[in-house]
């Protein structure tokens, strides 16, 4: 299929759930890697209006991805008012308010995206539900700072069957949606254990502020729940959890390594560090092992092997797929972000739909509760 | 306004930064890898090979200058800075510590001229509140910076705006600070305006409705036959190639980060006749070399083709 020739398809998920789907898997079976690139996405007609809660560099990013994509951003908020000086010259179309009850009040969106630090999502959820129970949100993961903090955020959040949406955007990404269907089609046989990490040098030094401090920060909570949204998708929730984990330049954790045992057996192994000294690019990356063969994925790359197979999807032998070869480009592309706006573009069309999303705020609360169980806070 | 002529072949720093579109593995290797002299030597096979153009941060880029003195390549060297200048450490602030960290590197930025440290004293305050002449301060500094860290008696052939400062300004309409960049480079220092985007289309359809013009600009985009990092899609990219007369496109990611042979990318470029120069990557003296010579060979090519009449 050409880029121009956007398909979605609608897949019934076991729970009765109606959730889209992104078709970026079906060139691997038969498309040259070189000729075709299958695009993901949909084709869309109408305009969401949009409210985006936090211009730090997350809600800027937001703001450039919705944008781009031909939606609407009707306003923004934010606490720092110097933002809104620097937003009125530079976007003077674009309305700011340092109070998000004022913006929701004086202009109503169809969706909100809530960009602010983790240790403000609960407030700011409870300030949103209390002006409108149903109408969409998208917020930026991690869902809470605890699990208790996601649990509130689910009550307040899921009321009316709202559409909900947490920013897990490597689900998005081409590797790791592959993965999924690789082990949904049960190619791998039993599955005997995976191990995995997430591992950056960008905390080198003595760092302070929230994302580096007890309880609402650390590498679990901050970066790595990426890696942890990834293992739940794919294997569920653990049945016990065995962890270590220290402090090496901030006052949370900077280093966790623990160690997971399933119902059925398959054990599971996650590093998560933030203070490497040799990896200036990040990494995560899963390698599954099973009875019927492997597979390692990271973000530029999946490589599965297989003794045998009768999905013609997934052949028998070694195969490997690059991530610039199949994951075709969105409509907008912003700083080579890709997966962040087939996200954005997923959940604006779920909006349009009125479908669920995924990942929902219960999947952020199953984030946030296998953390806690790691790291106790 | 007379402007020179843009470099047909133009080495990019990509490499060298642990910038690598295809395997953030591969980058991450070329990081810890990378020595200035390593670089340098991947510079000289590129001039070697016809290149004779350079395209920058000025941060990441001093080293390296003092090797193109020493080799005395800075009478052969079209200079094509990025704006910002320090993009690595403005976003390394913004993503760590948010809007006010970025904002104190990058008034500690313009305190490098001295008779902007009064003009600044209101600190956050006053770039929020000034963001369009602090704009212009910015490109001042940073062109003064620039003439004193850059090899001498290099010439200046475009000043480019970083693809995340283009791409963000088309998103949100911000059609003021567009049109600001625009004219100050061209008017107050008299030099080409250039950009740097990743969306095309959406970049030049923007323009004409914020009245910039784009005429003799020069337009850094990917162009390739996968259509790799072209956004909306490689269709409507090659489609508004013939709206645009006189700018001056040059093609990055004709390679598609690796995905291609210097020969598959340098026919479909040749094939399209509005892009006349191309910006490369290198990480070897080898993949300098290849790269450089078949795009030198195939632009030499194209002009030389006879001119068939029917």
């Amino acid at each position: 299929m050409e880029n121009g020739d956007k398909r979605r398809s609608l897949a019934l998920l076991p729970d009765g759930l109606k959730t889209q789907r992104l078709d970026c898997l079906q060139v691997c079976h038969w498309a040259s890697p070189r000729r075709k690139r299958h695009v993901t996405g949909t084709v869309q007609k109408s305009v969401v209006r949009v409210e985006v809660i936090g211009i730090g560099p997350m809600g800027v990013g937001h703001l450039g991805f919705i944008q781009g994509l031909g939606h609407e951003v009707i306003a923004v908020c934010d606490r720092e008012k110097g933002l809104g000086r620097f937003a009125k010259r530079v976007v003077p179309r674009l309305p700011f308010y340092d109070s998000a009850t004022e913006m929701l009040v004086s202009r109503p969106p169809e969706a909100i995206f809530i960009c602010t630090p983790a240790p403000t999502h609960r407030a700011i959820v409870a300030e949103v539900s209390s002006i409108f129970s149903s109408i969409p949100i998208f917020l930026e993961k991690p869902l809470g700072i605890s699990a208790s903090d996601a649990s509130e955020i689910v009550r307040m959040g899921t009321i009316n069957n709202r559409i909900t949406m947490v920013g897990f955007q490597r689900r998005f990404r081409f590797p790791y949606r592959f993965v999924k269907d690789l082990l949904e089609s049960g190619v791998l046989g039993e599955l005997l254990f995976y191990r995995s990490h997430m591992l950056s040098s960008g905390v080198s030094g003595a760092s302070t502020g929230w994302k580096f401090e007890g309880a609402g920060g650390g590498v679990l909570l901050e970066d790595s729940c990426h890696l942890i949204d990834l293992l739940i998708w794919y294997f569920g929730e653990p049945e016990s959890v065995q962890s270590q984990f220290r402090s090496i330049h901030t006052q949370a954790e900077d280093y966790v390594h623990a160690t997971f045992r399933y119902t059925g057996g398959l054990l599971g192994e996650v590093s998560a560090c933030w203070s490497m000294q040799n990896y200036p690019v990040g990494e995560l990356m899963i390698e599954i092992q099973g009875e019927n063969g492997f597979v390692n994925v990271t973000d530029d790359r999946v490589i599965y092997s297989l003794a045998r197979s009768s999905d013609v999807r997934f052949p028998s032998g070694r195969h490997r797929f690059d991530t610039a070869r199949y994951m075709s480009e969105p409509r907008f592309l912003l700083g080579g972000h890709s997966e962040q706006v087939f996200q954005d573009d997923f959940f604006l069309n779920c909006v349009k739909d009125r479908v669920q999303a995924r990942p929902n705020f219960l999947d952020g609360a199953r984030v946030n509760s296998l953390i806690d169980r790691i790291r106790p806070r | 306004m007379t402007l020179g002529a843009i470099d047909q072949l133009i080495l990019g720093t990509n490499p060298f930064s642990g910038v690598d579109h295809f395997s953030s593995e591969r980058a991450s290797e070329r990081l810890l890898a990378v020595t200035t002299e390593s670089a340098a030597r991947v510079f000289d096979a590129a001039v070697e090979a016809g290149a004779s153009g350079f395209n920058f941060e000025r941060s990441s880029s001093r080293l390296l200058f003092r090797e193109i003195e020493k080799r005395h390549w800075s009478s052969k060297l079209g200079l094509y800075p990025m704006l910002p200048g320090d993009t690595g450490g403005l976003l390394r602030a913004y993503r760590s510590e948010g809007v006010q960290a970025a904002s104190k590197v990058f008034l500690e930025g313009l305190k490098w001229e001295a008779k902007t440290k009064a003009v600044i004293q209101g600190g956050l305050s006053w770039l929020t509140s000034n963001p369009l002449r602090a704009l212009r301060l910015y490109i001042d500094v940073e062109l003064g910076r620039l003439t004193q860290e850059a090899p001498k008696g290099a010439p200046v052939r475009a000043v480019l705006l970083h693809e995340l400062v283009t791409d963000l300004s088309v998103a949100l309409g911000a059609r003021e600070l567009i049109k600001e960049y625009h004219e100050h480079i061209r008017d107050r220092h008299r030099l080409r305006p250039g950009y740097v985007t990743r969306n095309l289309p959406s970049f030049v359809n923007f323009c004409t409705e914020s009245g910039v013009d784009l005429t003799d600009a020069a337009i850094m985009t990917p162009f390739n036959p996968l259509g790799f990092q072209m956004a909306p899609s490689r269709a409507d990219c090659e489609h508004i190639l013939g709206s645009l007369g006189k700018s001056r496109i040059i093609a990055i990611s004709v390679l598609a980060a690796g995905q291609l042979s210097p020969q598959e990318a340098s026919r479909y470029i040749i094939e399209r006749k509005q892009v006349r120069s191309v910006c490369l990557g290198a990480s070897t003296i080898a993949h300098a070399r290849e790269s450089f010579a078949e795009f030198r060979r195939a632009f030499s090519d194209a002009i030389d083709a006879p001119v068939t009449r029917s």
